[in-house]
């Protein structure tokens, strides 16, 4: 079902605002997550692991939600549909695999930050906690990826995108 | 090359093949993870989603270990 132009349009806006915001909000979690790996001092470290906690859970998780949520309502409710075009197809892919994998994270994530928080987590155990580095990184080029396929729509209809192009052009009643 | 051979849009009578940027795109990512099995082999890295099930478990008990000398 088509939407009228005033909902797509606030839902494309919300679109665009929540899906930009999760790719600023994953860069800051990358800065936190280099700190953990470059620096041996026991505040700064304490500091960034909780950090990422926070901004993962009250701003990343959120927003990875949102974004799936308004891109799949988006793509239904507009001509591009949701499994008509490849690039769609490979933008919700993506989409949920990167939310997947934040979602799995988030629990270690969550955990490194408790032991951190623990005043008796000595200097030499905060240096040897783990990074969530690889994982951080991968998932911000994958959030550009769908951001550069989302801004220049590659031409290729899928095999359903092809069938219901046929059966419009016949039947545009 | 025709338009259904590049899978335009074209509403030609075959269904278009898949275009060539989502081979070539396939073809990369499957390099690149390829490249990062092996990096993480010839590092000895045990790596996927089993290591985070627990992932506090594991922190806290290597930690444990840690403090007690083990």
């Amino acid at each position: 079902m088509r939407m009228r132009s005033a909902v797509r349009k606030l839902v494309l806006s919300i679109h665009l605002v929540v899906s930009v915001g999760w790719i600023g909000a994953a860069g800051a979690y990358v800065a936190l997550d280099l700190t953990t790996v470059r620096s041996d001092d026991p505040d700064l470290l304490r500091s960034a692991y909780m950090g990422m906690d926070l901004v993962v859970r009250s701003v990343i998780v959120p927003l990875a939600i949102a974004t799936l949520l308004t891109g799949v309502a988006i793509s239904l409710g507009t001509r591009w549909g949701l499994f008509r075009h490849y690039w769609v197809v490979i933008s919700l892919l993506l989409t949920v695999l990167a939310t997947v994998v934040l979602l799995v994270e988030t629990r270690t994530i969550a955990a490194l930050a408790e032991v951190a928080a623990d005043p008796s987590t000595t200097r030499d155990e905060l240096s040897g906690l783990s990074s969530t580095l690889v994982h951080s990184v991968g998932g911000l080029v994958v959030l550009l990826a769908v951001l550069v396929l989302n801004v220049y729509k590659p031409r290729g209809l899928t095999r359903h995108g092809w069938r219901a192009q046929v059966q419009a052009t016949s039947d545009p009643a | 090359m025709n338009e259904r051979n590049r899978g335009g849009d074209d509403g030609a009578a075959q269904p278009p093949g898949m275009p060539r940027w989502v081979k070539v795109s396939g073809l990369l990512v499957l390099a690149v993870a390829a490249v990062l099995v092996v990096i993480m082999l010839l590092s000895g890295g045990d790596h996927g989603p089993r290591l985070h099930t627990g992932a506090g478990d594991l922190i806290r008990t290597s930690l444990v270990v840690r403090a007690a000398g083990l």
